[in-house]
């Protein structure tokens, strides 16, 4: 069985229950809030590996790059901008869908993986700790 | 030349629009035959980014200057990367704001 907590309002308890949850039940703990996670803090895992949690994003390669439009065009989150100079290229705003570099008739856009945050594995018990940490300035946590 | 004056609305009595991004209206003036035209900003409906897209509609307009009354991070950005003139006025209707600013013009 999966249980997810969550609530749309800050400080009613959503750690409290899934970390007494995942004691009682003696369940795998996964702590998905990237903004501030805090279940470690209660059920003390040993964290034996840390990798990066990524997302691709689009790099243009300004040579190929007849700066056209298209991509900003096909862009629905509005992450690209073409100016006569160039393609800037707003990163924080990419969902990471890549249409852009499917778009792109010059093939000018490579996407790459960018590194926004880490992501916590360790065991508390006979069980798995999971915790994602979202980098400081990443406006992205809720996608 | 070619001014671009965000607007709250679509004839030149309304007041300039404060907000870059999500403006109701773009007023254009052109200072040659002096009369204004009006475009529905359809990036203001966007769900993020609406200054960048608003930016990039700007640019495509070809204005030699934009009036606005202030202009986020990343629409300044674009808006910068092109010879566009921005300037900045506080309140005022569309027609004083183009008034001022045609003053200050050789």
């Amino acid at each position: 069985m999966k249980v997810a907590v969550l609530s749309g309002k800050g400080g009613t308890g959503k750690t409290t229950v899934a970390t007494n949850l995942a004691y009682i039940m003696n369940a795998h703990y996964l702590d998905c809030d990237v903004e501030e996670p805090n279940g470690h803090l209660f059920l003390k895992p040993i964290i034996e590996e840390c990798i990066d949690a990524t997302i691709l994003n689009p790099k243009i390669d300004d040579i190929k790059c007849t700066h056209c439009g298209q991509c900003s065009e096909a862009c629905q989150f509005n992450a690209l901008a073409v100016t006569q100079t160039g393609v800037i290229v707003f990163n924080e705003l990419c969902h990471g869908c890549g249409v852009c570099s499917l778009v792109c008739p010059q093939r000018a856009i490579k996407e790459y993986q960018r590194e926004i945050g880490k992501i916590n594995i360790g065991t508390f018990g006979n069980n798995t700790f999971l915790s994602g940490k979202m980098n400081i300035k990443e406006p992205m946590g809720g996608l | 030349m070619k001014v671009v004056i965000t607007s709250t609305g679509k004839d030149f009595e309304a007041a300039m629009d404060t907000r870059f991004g999500r403006c109701a209206y773009f007023a254009i003036y052109d200072s040659n035959t002096k009369k204004y035209t009006f475009v529905e900003n359809t990036a203001g409906q966007s769900e993020q980014g609406a200054g960048i897209a608003a930016a990039q509609d700007v640019l495509k307009i070809g204005a030699d200057a934009l009036l606005t009354g202030r202009l986020g991070p990343k629409a300044k950005q674009v808006i910068e990367s092109s010879p566009l003139k921005t300037v900045f006025y506080e309140s005022g209707t569309i027609a004083e704001v183009v008034y001022e600013f045609m003053k200050t013009q050789p």
